[in-house]
């Protein structure tokens, strides 16, 4: 019987592994958390070395180093459980040891493998903070280990664990450790001097960080002894949120409710052979009782499995925000270029997003369809879901900055974006690629070789540096490389300053008139501006661009032009502009003239037919119209 | 593991065999210097300088280098790698002996055919001046609005140690930057600390405080600074600062709005200025005359429009000051920028008070961004001015002598045009500059992979001994706010700010 519970047993802790797994793999995907944190391990000592001059140091390296591979879907995800459901193991085998059942066991194994799932269901989670965490699980089986063995010498070497702990693992993990060593020695039956003992170690533990701070390590008080530390200027700005609070707390609260359980022998039915540790007389002794006890157990441990499962269910509804995924994949996809997927993923999104407004526009340009399509996604930050708005630009957005002007083709600025960018997170991979493209672009060799030898310390960098590194020596390949020769067409020399992206767009076609993805973006500022000026200054330049007709959104700008004066301006003719626009944009009109024009009556009659129109835009959506950037509730 | 353990001995093996392998007695006379990074050829050395290891940039598959200096007998280093690393210990012998002497190094490269090819000897200079101990610098990435991880470092020249003697992970990621001593003392130094935690971090053998340098009197706390000779008074200029990025030759341009001069003094944490120094021009960087009674600066005309505050060029100034009085002198112009077609910054005198060293560029102050600014050298005695036989291609800017004048250190770009690093160079009491040489790294490569900046490297005599704990503590602190000195003409200032802060 002890036996069947036993493969039940593991076979429960082998559906939960898969089931994390599954749910890691398909739902949260840690590919999207590599994506958004840039992680980038090194092999170089300076790298190693910038990691051991703090409390907390080593375990964050161990996270790099680990977390580097979430590059990889599925094996990321395995990693990612497989470094969830070590606590687990441990924390189980603390139970049993507090206990003496492991009656339990599953429940304890689950509850750690569902939280440290559930923290990676925020993708700003700093994989850090799991690791330090299983460095004080490690630490408190040993200690446990070492306890049971020989109760009074393993007070002594506790200190110096305790500080070891703390240099490895930082603050809080110190807590948890000096917290579930505790009980397990006021579990422990041998020692007499229990009262005394755990007042010391606990203060011991409280006092540790603060003296580590003040006379040890240049670090801040916070940073010894919270959770997570934001750093300024916020960049990926974790808010430490009850998950990992409830992570932390899970060892020491699981302990301490089996050592109460433990005063009450009457919670534990089950004769002290099911720890697994029988012989075959204590085997002999339960058979009296065989099949109650193994309904009982088989039970009990079904009941765990229904209500770990339930309970799972329903922290990763709630924990899980599919909405903030997508975004991240709308970014994922506009990093790797795969831009009629991003179009697709942008179909499911149910909410505004200023980020995914960016990444549509980029899209449809890389498609060509920026002016045919513009208000298919409602551009409610107006010429800002083009160009971020400086004034709110945070770490985050400059990595986007930097990848539009790479396509624009304005090399300065895409450095400028990429160098900031690379101030945050100075070893990321996207960012020196970026570095060094830009480089190459810019015929900068020996800058492009320095970023390259700095990604060339990077595992997951090597193939694409052996790609470009020839280009350094045989500066031909760069010429045939269609990309850069395209960026190297488009790319000023002329001396300029950056004041705003309309001017840098003018710029851009001042240098090559025949840069498709400057120009539309140009007219489409000025259309997000209303800009008639400029708009009607270089709609002219269409021609060049070999276009039939006008697209959709430039006949609904110039339809308003064209009523306004009256007239048709010379540059049209009537296969590029064409009658029906008119007759909309008069339905348009006859519409809100129902309404005695009043807007604010129309809009629900003109939103049916009109929503995805330059027209709907500048009466409805437009951030002059709306105010949306006075209070900047949409940048978020 | 067993692989391991065999990788490991035969590794073991094979540096055993190439560090024990006979002199090279046959070789091919090859009549070029071989190619060596960093580039340690033609140059005057300090007899204290640290080793000068480098990367041999010749095919081969054995090395060896001899140094001779002093008619000693030489040091030899083998390698099996093209990377030669000197011994520290039989390195400082050797300089030491040959103090004054040449420095003889001879490249032996074995060729895949197994033939030893010899290159013309490399002749440095060994100087009998040494160099100040310590070199104090700020590393940076290379974002100009963000910022993350910095840090002030301190490097031992005789060694390869370095410490931070501040790093802003202490101070919640604060910016911090301009660092600066009194007389390249270590123990008269300060340090701005920006936007978290803010104030001026000042300690004057041992004594720390943080300063609020702002008064209601002056457009900003202090940001350019020039500590006087005595160790108390402080020269700041005052600025209202901005970026603008560009393409073109210069990314970037950094350029002030207004400007003027105040002096502060630690002792009583008072400002005091003047109008001869709070003009509507923009005077800037200040820099003490080494017996502090004459305070040199920069000054351009006020501006009208972007276009004007970038493009607009400096001046080199002076004035007098009387630190027991706090009473100014009159302006003189030094150096105009008419004179030289070109825009003057960063003004340094050295200690014997018969150069000034300062940079050129074609406009502006900020010259770590513009590609064409060059270090020159003014005789303080016969007016005579030059730009130096030092300058590259590339970026030069900021520099500080050493305490004996004899040597000076600066930034340069030139080893890849995009960061800088510091070099190192010898200056006679003629003002001849010896060709310069980067700081000598552990790794020869470290250069080559390392994508921080060196940033305002300033020379100092011994190691600075506060310890980061303490610094943390004291910018965590409160700051002293600073007082206006009795005598400013308030009514003046008020009047000044009116019409200059827009």
């Amino acid at each position: 019987m002890i036996k069947n519970i036993l493969n039940l047993r593991n076979l429960s802790v082998l559906v939960l592994i898969l089931a994390a797994w599954l749910i890691t793999a398909y739902w949260i995907e840690p590919f999207l958390h590599y994506h958004s944190q840039q992680t980038g391990f090194l092999f170089s000592r300076d790298f190693l070395r910038s990691y051991t001059t703090y409390p907390g140091g080593w375990a964050d390296y161990m996270a790099e180093f680990i977390s580097q591979f979430f590059f990889y879907p599925l094996s990321g995800s395995f990693l990612v459980v497989a470094v969830a459901a070590l606590p687990g193991f441990l924390a189980m085998d603390l139970a049993t040891g507090t206990s003496c059942t492991r009656k339990y066991g599953i429940s304890v194994f689950g509850v750690i493998l569902l939280f440290g799932v559930l923290v990676m269901t925020d993708y700003r989670y700093p994989y850090y903070a799991t690791v330090r965490l299983l460095c004080a699980f490690v630490f408190t089986w040993v200690f446990a280990l070492l306890h049971r063995k020989n109760p009074k010498g393993s007070l002594f070497i506790w200190p110096v664990a305790a500080f070891l702990l703390f240099y490895l693992a930082s603050g809080p993990a110190l807590f948890v450790f000096s917290l579930s060593t505790s009980i397990i020695i006021l579990s422990s039956r041998d020692l007499k001097y229990r009262a005394a003992v755990i007042p010391a170690m606990l203060l011991f533990a409280a006092f540790l960080p603060f003296l580590g701070y003040r006379f040890l390590y240049p670090v801040t008080l916070g940073d010894v002894y919270k959770l997570v530390v934001v750093r300024h200027p916020e960049l990926l700005a974790y808010t430490t949120f009850y998950q990992l609070y409830i992570y932390y707390s899970l060892l020491p609260v699981i302990l301490l409710i089996f050592f109460f359980v433990k005063q009450k022998p009457e919670l534990l039915p089950e004769p002290k052979q099911v720890t697994g540790e029988t012989t075959p007389k204590q085997v002999k002794g339960e058979t009296a009782s065989k099949v109650a006890i193994f309904k009982t157990a088989y039970g009990v441990h079904l009941l765990q499995m229904v209500i770990l499962l339930a309970a799972g269910y329903f922290l990763f509804v709630k924990s899980f925000d599919p909405e903030k995924k997508r975004v991240l994949q709308v970014e994922y996809l506009a990093e790797n270029g795969q831009w009629n997927e991003l179009l697709k993923a942008v179909e499911k999104t149910e909410r505004y997003d200023f980020r995914v407004n960016f990444q549509v526009n980029r899209a449809y340009a890389h498609l060509g369809q920026l002016p045919e399509r513009l208000f298919a996604y409602p551009q409610l930050l107006g010429v800002y879901g083009l160009f971020y708005d400086n004034s709110t630009i945070n770490g985050s957005l400059t990595m986007p900055n930097s990848d539009l002007y790479f396509d624009l083709g304005l090399m300065s600025e895409s450095l400028h974006w990429a160098y900031e960018a690379q101030t945050l997170m100075p070893n990321s991979p996207r960012i020196l690629k970026r570095l060094v493209m830009a480089s190459l672009v810019n015929r900068q060799y020996q800058q492009a070789e320095q970023f390259l030898a700095v990604l060339d310390r990077n595992l997951l960098c090597r193939d694409w540096v052996a790609r470009y590194r020839p280009y350094l020596t045989d500066t031909a390949l760069a010429a045939k490389d269609n990309l850069i020769a395209e960026k190297r067409l488009f790319n000023p020399t002329r001396e300029f300053i950056h004041l705003d992206p309309l001017s840098d767009l003018k710029f851009l076609l001042e240098t090559n008139p025949e840069n498709r993805f400057a120009y539309d973006y140009l007219i489409t500022h000025t259309q997000l501006s209303s800009n008639f000026t400029d708009f009607m200054t270089y709609l002219p330049r269409y021609t060049s661009f070999g276009l039939q007709k006008l697209p959709r959104s430039w006949e609904e700008m110039l339809a308003v032009e064209i009523m306004r004066n009256r007239s048709f301006p010379d540059f049209i003719t009537p296969e590029t502009f064409t009658d029906e626009t008119l007759q909309r944009f008069g339905k348009f009109n006859a519409i809100l003239k129902q309404f005695n024009n009043d807007v604010k009556a129309a809009r629900s009659a003109l939103q049916k037919d009109f929503e995805k129109t330059y027209w709907y835009y500048i009466l409805y959506l437009d951030p002059k119209v709306t105010q949306v950037l006075k209070n900047k509730t949409l940048i978020r | 593991m067993n692989k391991t353990l065999l990788k490991f001995t035969i590794g073991f093996v094979a540096a055993w065999l190439v560090s024990c392998q006979a002199r090279v007695d046959s070789f091919v006379e090859i009549p070029r210097l071989p190619l060596i990074f960093p580039d340690y050829t033609g140059i005057t050395i300090p007899p204290n300088i640290a080793p000068l290891n480098f990367k041999i940039n010749e095919p081969g598959k054995a090395y060896e280098v001899r140094f001779t200096a002093g008619g000693e007998k030489p040091l030899v280093v083998r390698s099996g790698k093209s990377s030669i690393r000197i011994d520290l210990g039989k390195w400082r012998q050797m300089l030491q002996q040959g103090a004054g002497s040449d420095l003889q190094i001879d490249v032996f490269v074995k060729s895949e055919q197994g033939e030893w090819q010899k290159f013309r000897s490399i002749v440095n200079e060994i100087s009998t001046e040494k160099i100040d101990s310590h070199l104090a610098y700020r590393l940076i990435n290379t974002g100009y609005v963000l910022w993350n991880k910095l840090g002030i470092y301190q490097r031992n020249l005789e060694n390869f140690d370095e410490k931070p003697i501040l790093e802003n992970k202490s101070v919640e990621y604060g910016c911090m930057n301009c660092h600066a001593f009194s007389r390249n003392d270590p123990d008269y130094m300060m340090i701005h600390i920006r936007a978290i935690h803010g104030g001026t971090f000042i300690n004057r053998k041992g004594e720390m405080k943080k300063v609020d340098t702002k008064t209601n009197y002056t457009v900003s706390a202090g940001a350019y600074p020039s500590w006087h000779p005595d160790g108390r008074h402080i020269a700041y200029s005052v600025n209202n600062i901005g970026q603008n990025f560009c393409t073109g030759e210069v990314r970037i341009e950094v350029s002030d709005a207004y400007s003027d001069l105040i002096v502060y003094d630690s002792q009583e944490d008072i400002v005091t200025t003047s109008p001869a120094v709070s003009t509507a021009n923009r005077e800037n960087l200040p820099a003490w005359s080494p017996d502090g009674k004459t305070l040199y600066f920069t000054s351009s005309p006020p501006v009208n429009g972007l276009n004007d505050r970038i493009h607009e060029r400096y001046d080199l100034l002076r004035i007098g000051f009387d630190v027991a009085t706090h009473a100014w002198g009159t302006v003189d112009t030094v150096l105009s920028h008419r004179q030289l077609g070109k825009s003057i910054s960063f003004p340094k005198v050295s200690p014997d008070g018969k150069f000034l060293m300062f940079c050129t560029s074609d406009n502006g102050y900020f010259t770590i961004h513009h590609p064409m600014s060059d270090l020159n050298l003014l005789n303080l005695e016969t007016g005579e001015y030059r730009k130096m036989e030092i300058n590259s291609p590339h970026t030069e800017s900021y520099h500080s002598f050493s305490s004996s004048g004899r040597w000076f250190v600066f930034t340069s770009k030139r080893l890849d045009g995009l960061f800088a690093r510091p070099f190192f160079s010898f200056l006679d009491e003629n003002g001849n500059a010896s060709k310069p040489f980067v700081m000598p790294q552990k790794d020869p490569g470290f250069y080559q992979t390392f994508i921080k900046n060196y940033n305002i490297p300033e020379l100092i005599t011994g190691e600075v001994k506060v310890s980061p704990l303490a610094i943390r503590n004291t910018i965590l602190g409160p700051s002293v706010p600073a007082g206006l000195a009795a005598g400013v003409d308030t009514a003046y200032m008020k009047q000044h700010l009116s019409m200059t802060v827009k």
